[in-house]
């Protein structure tokens, strides 16, 4: 068992009547102690051994994704088989990653199922209740508790014992979604949906590991629309050609943009960036992100459309926003979307006053921050936009609003000091970075990798999101069909060059 | 054309597909799918086909072998001139990280030197002219445990007859770390067991572009070096000026912590398995080359008693009777001191492999001696 205290401040801690907090906390490092051991005794997935299945990796496309799309064809006509079907591949999808998670994943759909069945069946709320209670406290545990560990010990002064816990993949995601679901069946605005496709619902794969976040009511009823109904054609061309949008922003931007952003940050605070190295970092960081993250989304909602399904819109275009406001309307939009409802709203939003608005505002926009990352600078992050979304707010009430290309500019400024919080690994390194952006590492250098950037600014700026693109009613010209399938085809050569890198947002 | 909605889902955009529309779609989809079945079809059947690495795993077109007759030197050459793997086929990291694919399973060797670039300037023209062995040069730049682990069981694995084997080994083999993480990429499927896993792994733009250079190489382009050999100090002007002692991996040379505990190396435990399974009688000659004096934990040090156990546990693995040795040159010695003997503080210089390549003939050839008297 590890020592609570190496420095005898235990006792005197004990003198002061906490002995039982202290105690408690020994005794969760004993079973996180002995979880982890048995851990290391339960094979991971198959991942260990054949690498990792992202949407770009070699074998998700050439053979998982072919067989999923198969299957699920080969029994489309009957809405409970190729529901099944949907599941197996989405349980074969996660449990790649980490078969030892399964149990989790499962055992978090059916208690929030049972709850909403106890619910349905008694009429009384606490089955409702005790569902939130328990995906919190699996998120919690999982992802916060070190986190919190850290905030008592700094509190007390006593070191404490750490988890070290691993975090499950897309926690976060799958248990904002049954969190949202079990608040709508409070509201009365969901039914009881049968198991089978409110398990769907949750492990579709598409979208199970980062999101779009969706609500039961996006997605459910679909499960019962007929893939094979009219349009199928242009559905699956739509998916194929967002799918590879997304994967060569993917493969040729994001990963190279975290080839100049990776190695600059990891060099501070040891070394201080000069003005050149410090504004690539930002840059190429900033743009990484959007090109990461959004390419994730474009190959989910393709994928999705390949199975006759729709997900959300999750970006549009978010670095072309005038104003804060905008940006969040812009940027995760299913995350905004689920922060306005269920947390800036009940928080009081702004119908009860400024005070109770700037409670809110802060209030929800740390927790966005906070639900990013165990740590300071995510939480601080959210509240550096919730004190930007203050601001644009009051400006906005003066009726004097900002010529477009300086409310770009300064709106950008904006949202890149704040991705150097969200990158850098603790406040030291950001403060470092945000210093040498204005020249306190030196003015010399300059900002490499030009011809990347603007290539990746133009993208970020230029290419509709998948939503737009769908409405914009394309046509069916071969040669886009053409050139898609070379540069799909270019970038399944290129991923093979080494192991595929992770999206950003899997650890979230 | 006109434009048509993409009915999606309930609540999406108005269903209005008519029939054509949907053929036109039909043969967009089409099409996508036929052009991406046959760009990926045809390299990948071109990639296994014509066998980048000359790894020997499929019929291949019958193209000439990566080392085969060009090159100068080979088996028995007299020389040891340094010809840079950077001919022809890559820079001389990315090369011998491929390149040994071939050198390892080629019959015209029968013995071969593995390690880092600790290692890599032991010539194996010099040691086979000494030993009359036919020597191979299978280090890796940079590379950690298991990656030299991988290149001795490649090699193993098509010379179960080997005459010797030469382990240059340094402070890479001391790690604690169960995971033996790498210090950069190395393609271990070009060497695994499985051909299952160099198929998966074979369809990549590096491995496209390494085929049509196999091919221009069958053409008559520049050869690599036939026995493996690259002299990273040719070329380069030698200035090595001995400064503040950088920190070192591995042994914790600087490290004033006590050595409490034995611990144990899962580098030298796999290392066991390896040798578990060479016949007896093959010899093996662990080397634990030179470094500058500074690279070197005080006397006394934890750091010092952490190395010193370690040397020990790496000795153990050279006790396989006649001709197998352990060569300690990793000590504070007059060569140790000397500026003129280094590149920089880990690099010695051809002056310093020359005397260690005799010393390595003169245990092997105790084995031939041996042989000689009992015969």
């Amino acid at each position: 068992m590890a020592r609570v205290s190496k420095d005898g401040r235990s006792g005197r801690w004990q003198r002061r009547g906490t002995g039982a907090l202290l105690a408690s906390i020994e005794y969760w490092h004993c079973l996180a102690t002995a979880v982890n051991r048995a851990w290391e005794w339960v094979p991971g997935g198959p991942a260990e051994r054949f690498g990792k299945m992202l949407f770009q990796s070699q074998g998700f496309i050439l053979l998982f994704l072919p067989v999923a799309v198969a299957a699920y064809y080969a029994v489309a006509q009957w809405p409970a088989a190729r529901q099944s079907v949907l599941i197996i591949a989405s349980l074969v999808f996660y449990g790649w990653w980490d078969i030892r998670f399964i149990p989790l994943l499962l055992g978090q759909i059916g208690a929030s199922w049972l709850m909403s069945l106890f619910y349905e069946r008694s009429g009384r709320r606490w089955p409702l209740y005790l569902g939130v209670v328990l995906n919190l406290a699996s998120l919690a545990t999982f992802k916060y508790l070190d986190f919190l560990i850290g905030i008592v010990q700094s509190v007390i002064g006593v070191d404490l014992p750490r988890a070290h816990l691993v975090l499950p993949i897309g926690i976060s995601f799958f248990s904002f979604q049954l969190i949202s679901y079990l608040v709508d069946r409070m509201r009365k605005d969901a039914p009881l949906y049968p198991l089978r496709p409110f398990a769907l619902f949750v492990l579709l794969f598409p979208h199970l590991i980062a999101g779009p976040i969706v609500r039961h009511n996006e997605l459910v009823p679909q499960f019962e629309l007929d893939p094979r109904r009219e349009g199928v054609w242009a559905r699956t061309s739509l998916g194929l050609f967002l799918f590879t949008l997304g994967f060569a922003k993917k493969v040729l931007l994001a990963d190279r943009l975290a080839e100049i952003a990776d190695p600059l940050f990891n060099r501070v605070p040891r070394h201080m960036l000069d003005l050149g190295e410090a504004w690539t970092a930002t840059l190429a960081f900033t743009f990484q992100l959007f090109c990461d993250f959004s390419a994730y989304t474009e190959m989910a909602i393709g994928i999705a459309l390949l199975f006759g399904l729709l997900l959300p819109e999750n970006f549009r275009r978010p670095y072309v926003s005038t104003s804060v406001r905008e940006f969040w309307r812009r940027w995760h939009i299913s995350l905004s979307n689920f922060i306005r409802d269920y947390l800036y709203i009940p928080l009081g939003g702004s119908r009860h006053g400024v005070p109770r608005y700037v409670f809110a505002t802060m209030g929800a926009m740390g927790i966005c921050g906070l639900w990013h990352g165990a740590g300071w600078t995510y939480v601080v992050w959210g509240l550096w936009h919730g004190f930007g979304l203050l601001v644009c707010h009051g400006w906005q009430s003066l009726k004097r609003p900002m010529p477009a290309l300086a409310g770009w500019a300064v709106t950008m400024l904006f949202v890149m000091v704040g991705w150097v919080l969200f990158r850098a690994a603790d406040f030291h390194t950001a403060a470092s970075v945000l210093y040498s952006l204005v020249g306190g590492g030196g003015f010399g250098g300059r900002i490499q990798s030009m011809g990347l950037l603007i290539a990746a600014a133009l993208v970020s700026m230029l290419v509709p999101s998948a939503h737009e693109i769908k409405d914009m009613r394309p046509l069916p010209w071969p040669a886009i069909a053409v050139t898609a399938a070379a540069l799909a085809g270019f970038c399944v050569l290129e991923v093979g060059n080494g192991p595929p890198l992770n999206f950003i947002y899997f650890q979230f | 054309m006109k434009r048509q909605a993409v009915e999606i889902a309930p609540g999406g955009v108005e269903p209005n597909e008519t029939k054509s529309a949907d053929r036109l779609w039909r043969r967009f989809a089409l099409a996508y799918l036929g052009v991406f079945a046959g760009i990926i079809g045809i390299v990948y059947v071109f990639i296994i086909a014509v066998d980048p690495y000359d790894s020997g795993r499929f019929a291949s077109l019958g193209l000439r072998g990566l080392f085969d007759g060009l090159g100068r030197g080979g088996h028995g050459a007299a020389g040891g001139s340094a010809q840079s793997g950077a001919a022809g086929f890559g820079d001389t990291d990315t090369s011998q990280r491929t390149g040994n694919v071939a050198l390892g399973r080629s019959p015209r060797f029968n013995a071969a030197i593995f390690g880092n670039s600790h290692g890599q300037l032991l010539s194996p023209r010099r040691l086979s002219q000494a030993t009359g062995l036919a020597f191979v040069q299978l280090t890796v730049p940079g590379a950690n445990v298991r990656e030299q682990l991988a290149m001795m069981r490649w090699f193993m694995r098509h010379h179960s007859e080997a005459g010797a084997l030469v382990l240059a080994l340094d402070e890479r083999w001391c790690v604690t770390d169960p995971a033996l993480p790498l210090r950069t990429p190395f393609p271990f499927w070009l060497y695994s067991d499985s051909n299952w896993v160099y198929l998966a792994n074979a369809l990549s733009t590096r491995t496209l572009r390494d085929s049509f250079r196999r091919v221009a190489f069958a053409g008559g382009a520049a050869a690599i070096d036939s026995a493996g050999y690259s002299d990273y100090e040719a070329g380069k002007t030698w200035s090595f000026k001995p400064g503040k002692p950088a920190p070192a991996e591995g042994f914790p040379a600087r490290d004033d912590r006590p050595f409490q505990r034995e611990p144990d190396f899962p580098g030298l435990i796999l290392l066991d398995a390896l040798l578990g399974e060479i016949p007896a009688k093959t010899p093996v000659v662990i080397v634990l080359p030179p470094q500058f004096y500074t690279q070197l934990p005080p006397a006394g040090t934890g750091g010092a008693r952490f190395r010193d156990y370690c040397k020990w546990q790496i000795a153990l693995r050279a006790e396989r009777g006649a001709g197998s040795a352990f060569l300690d040159f990793l000590v504070d010695s007059a060569i140790a001191r000397n500026p003129e003997n280094f590149m920089d503080e880990e690099h010695y210089r051809t002056n310093v492999a020359a005397m260690m390549e005799a010393e390595i003939a003169a245990a092997l050839n105790t084995r031939r001696a041996a042989e000689a008297g009992h015969d």
